[in-house]
Formats: structure tokens, sequence, C-alpha cells
């Protein structure tokens, strides 16, 4: 019974954190103040339900509960004639102590997805506050998402809590205008969440799951709240159709299987399905966006009967359009493999080799390890060792540094 | 309503370079930004560039030194501000964006309550 309910509430933890948190922040408007109310709200769902049974909508109890805190701590700091420092917001806000029922729920966790991302904050601090107040991320949790340490995660959330207190940043939805711009660098922080757990930067496993569901989660509400979007359709199909793939990447001994070499017969189906309708949703829109231009470089994998089969010129199309909607080194980069693929090893190493300049790709594993792949496939086996010592001197993760070290190996002395 | 120094920071050896007509024409763009914005802007001044700037710096013995020039030495130094009234940090922004400053940009610096907030 008591594990039953301790895996329910840590299950409405996981799900449901953010969304109790923004309406409990409607009523302090206050982060630090609302993670209070909200941590004790969780804390008596453990005792309660254990006596009186799990509610059929945890999550609007758990609300419930954290907001009658708020409301009366608030209350108590009111009489007291000590006001709070107050979260900006937006004036045509209804009134905090209005019952949850009936109020747009999913509107307040978009404003607490804004707010995390606001453009005034730094990127690591947005994916800081992003995984810890909207994903209901412990500190240390997030410290290890993040590979620092935490006294500088805790730092880092501190500093960005104060900087929303100390110039205001609204706690809403932004203005149509500026809705474009914002909502590209809530996707950023979402997509830097699911690149991190889909190849975790370091460490003895290639993924790290919890990111993963994380990301998608975020992106699943994201694309649930701006449905008409472009952006959050494209990433959640990115997301959907390229984590499909995840039970092939490794081989039953733990090693690195390339695109090129994995069973597709086990890729995840009714995920691909899903992640192709939505791609289409994406593409439908012009010009197309950076995601919707992704998730169908992704979709073409996933159509793909083979790795040779695949569409390859479709790809290098792809990645031309993306080059222009988001010139990057990395998509440059990901444009000579595809072009590696379509035209050749030989065009392949061309294209890199004019991306070796780059100052932004200096010491990125994948240029290394793209190079010595083509160097191999060429029978230019002095250079490839070379390129692969280099990929190797630059990555961190376990797995993959196996991968280049048994190519390494193959190729002899 | 919170209240936000707006820093104007520009390329001194550029706006100092202008011909006489196009400080003009920036002048009258700085007037119709200020009249755009009435209810928002409390004040606003050009300032005298930094070859006119004195600094005065505490020594560590407790004593003013009292030197040649701008506070800290950078190709992009203040070269006016405005004080704005704003409810946040998004309006404040919104005002920020059509300050006319061609060859720089605006810095936005929330005026610290009278009272601290019990962390800040």
């Amino acid at each position: 019974m008591d594990a039953t309910v301790a895996s329910v509430v840590a299950d409405a933890h996981r799900r449901q954190w953010g969304f109790v948190l923004a309406a409990t922040v409607r009523v302090t408007r206050d982060l630090d103040l609302a993670e209070e109310c909200v941590q004790e709200a969780y804390a008596q769902a453990l005792t309660q339900w254990a006596g009186g049974g799990v509610p059929d909508r945890p999550e609007a109890w758990l609300t419930t509960v954290a907001r009658r805190r708020a409301v009366d701590v608030v209350r108590r700091r009111d009489t007291l004639r000590d006001k709070l420092p107050l979260l900006a917001e937006d004036d045509t806000a209804p009134p905090a102590d209005q019952d949850i029922a009936g109020r747009d729920i999913p509107d307040d966790r978009l404003r607490l997805i804004f707010t995390c991302c606001h453009p005034s904050l730094d990127v690591d601090t947005r994916v800081g506050l992003t995984l810890r107040l909207v994903c209901g991320l412990s500190t240390a949790e997030t410290a290890r998402a993040l590979l620092v340490s935490e006294p500088a995660m805790a730092a880092r959330i501190t500093r960005g809590k104060k900087k929303i207190k100390a110039a205001r940043i609204p706690y809403r939805e932004p203005p149509p205008e500026e809705l474009p711009a914002r909502v590209d660098a809530v996707l950023d922080v979402v997509h830097l969440v699911f690149s991190t757990g889909y190849t975790a930067p370091s460490g003895d496993r290639l993924q790290r799951r919890d990111l993963v569901e994380r990301a998608e989660h975020l992106a699943r509400v994201l694309h649930q709240l701006l449905p008409g979007r472009s952006g959050p359709a494209g990433l959640l199909a990115l997301i959907l159709l390229t984590d499909a793939r995840r039970h092939t990447r490794t081989r039953p001994d733990g090693s690195l299987a390339p695109l090129s070499e994995q069973d597709r017969t086990r890729w995840d189906a009714a995920q691909i399905q899903e992640g192709l309708r939505l791609a289409g949703t994406a593409l439908r829109h012009r010009p197309p966006t950076r995601y919707a231009l992704m998730a169908a470089v992704a979709a073409v994998h996933a159509r793909a009967p083979g790795w040779e089969a695949t569409d390859w010129p479709r790809i290098v199309d792809l990645y031309d359009t993306m080059l222009r909607v988001w010139p990057s080194p990395v998509v440059a980069l990901n444009r000579a493999i595809a072009v590696g693929q379509a035209r050749g090893p030989a065009a392949g190493l061309a294209a890199l080799d004019e991306l070796v300049a780059e100052r932004q790709l200096a010491g990125y594993q994948y240029l290394a390890a793209a190079r010595a792949d083509f160097l191999r496939r060429l029978g230019r086996a002095g250079e490839a060792r070379t390129a692969y010592r280099e990929a190797l001197r630059v990555t961190e993760n376990a797995v993959e540094r196996e991968f280049l070290e048994s190519r390494l190996e193959e190729l002899g002395d | 309503m919170a209240e936000y120094l707006l820093l104007i920071y520009e390329d001194e050896a550029r706006t100092s370079a202008l011909e006489p007509a196009d400080d003009a024409a920036l002048v009258d763009e700085f007037q119709r930004f200020m009249a755009r914005n009435a209810t928002r802007v409390r004040e606003g001044r050009r300032l005298a560039p930094t070859s006119a700037a004195v600094s005065a710096r505490r020594d560590v013995d407790g004593g003013v030194r009292i030197s040649d020039g701008a506070f800290v030495e950078s190709k992009e130094v203040v070269a006016g501000y405005f004080l704005v009234e704003a409810a946040d940090l998004d309006e404040a922004l919104a005002v920020a964006g059509q300050v006319p400053v061609p060859h720089g940009g605006v810095e936005v610096r929330p005026i610290r309550s009278v009272r601290p907030t019990p962390d800040a």
C-alpha cells in the first residue's frame, strides 16, 4: 500500500510538478515560496493518500493543497505589512484567490516556461531553471544533468531567481509580436535537454533516459499549448523520430551501433508513426522552421528501409535549406556528412575539409570522427588513424570512445 | 511600477565624427523617441564626451585619487541615459528597443527599490 502510494506520488512529482508549481506561483508571485508550498503538498500527499486513498485527480488535489498553504502564508505576511517581493504579473490575470476549477491551467504552465526561458537570463540559467521549476528536478539532479558541480548549480539557480525578482521579469506569455523569438529560446532549451540525454556528454552510459523523457514531456506540453506553431510540432517530431531508435543504438554487449548497422525492425513503430504525422504538420508552415527541417531529416531516416537505400540527396537538400534558415557550423558538418553518403566519401571529405578552419568546431568530436570515417573508406589508413586519435582525444563518453577505439584497431598499425 | 535606467552605450569615435546635419537628425530622432514614450520616460540626458570626464576613486588608505577620463576605458562608453517607469522588464525592454542608437546599444538596469527585498 505504502509502496504504491509512494510510487503514485513519485509519478505525480515527475509529471505534474510544473503544473502544480505554475498554479501556485499565481498565488505567491514568489518562486521560492511557491516551491516550498508545493514541496509541502507532495509531503502531505504521502501521508494522506496512504490513509484515505489516492484522489481521482492527484494534480488537482496537490494544486489545491499547495495553493491553500500559499494563501495562508501570503495573508499572514500581508497582515504583517511585510510586502512580498512581487513577481511582476500581467494586470489582466485573474485574481489570485480564484478557485482553480474553470481556469486555464495549461496557460499557467506556459507562463512558467516563458519566465524560466526569458532572453534576459543566460542560456545555462534558462536550462537550469526549466529543469528545476518546470520539471521538478532537484538541484543535485539538475547539476548532474548539466555536468556542473552542485554548489555551482545552486548558485546559478539562486542568481536566476534573484534576477527574476529584481528586474521584474514578468510571469506571462509574451505578446504575439515577441512570441516567435521567445518560443525559439524555449525550444532551444528543450532541445538541449534532449541532446544531453540522448548522447550523454560523458560517463559510461550512452543515454540518460530521465533527461530524454523530460525533454519529450516538455516538447509535448509546448505542442499542446501552442498547437498551431511549427517549432513545437517539429521539435516533438524530431524527439520522437530520433528516440524511436533507442533500443538499437547499442549492441547486446553494450557497444555502439552506428545508424548504418542498426536493426530497423526494432525501431519503435508507434513512435515513428506519431513523429511522421507531426513532422508533416510542422512542414506545412512556410518558411519551414529549423526544428521542422531537423524533423524532416529524421523522417527520411525513419522511412528508409536501410542505410544504403536512404534518400541521401533529399537529406542534403534539407540541410541546404536549413543552412539558409539557421546557418551554423554544426548544420554545415551534418550536411557534409550527408554529402559523403550521397556523392561518395571523397566528396564528403572535401566538404568536411572546408569546415576544418571553423573555430566553433575546433575540438568538436564529430568533425574528427566523420573525417576519420571518410578517410577509412577511401583507404587512406594512415590519415584515418590520425583522425581517429584526434576524435578520441575530445570524446568523453565511454561508449563512443570504445567505438572509435575499435575502428582504430581494425585499421591496424 | 518599477524604474529602470536605460544606459546608452555608444562608440564615441563614430558619433563624434558625425556631420552636423546627421547629428541634428539624430537629436530629432531622440526627441521623437521621447515624445512617443512620454508616459514612460521620466528624464533623459545626453552626456558630454568622455574626454570631458574626470574619475574619482577611493584609495586603499582612504584618500581619493582623481584621474583624467572615464571610469573604465573601452570603445563603447556611456553616452546618455533615460530614466523610465515600467510595469516589468518586458515593458522597459520595449522602450529600450526604440532608443535611436545606431552605433552601440542600451543597457537596461533596474533601479534598486528604496526598501531592499529580503534577499536582495
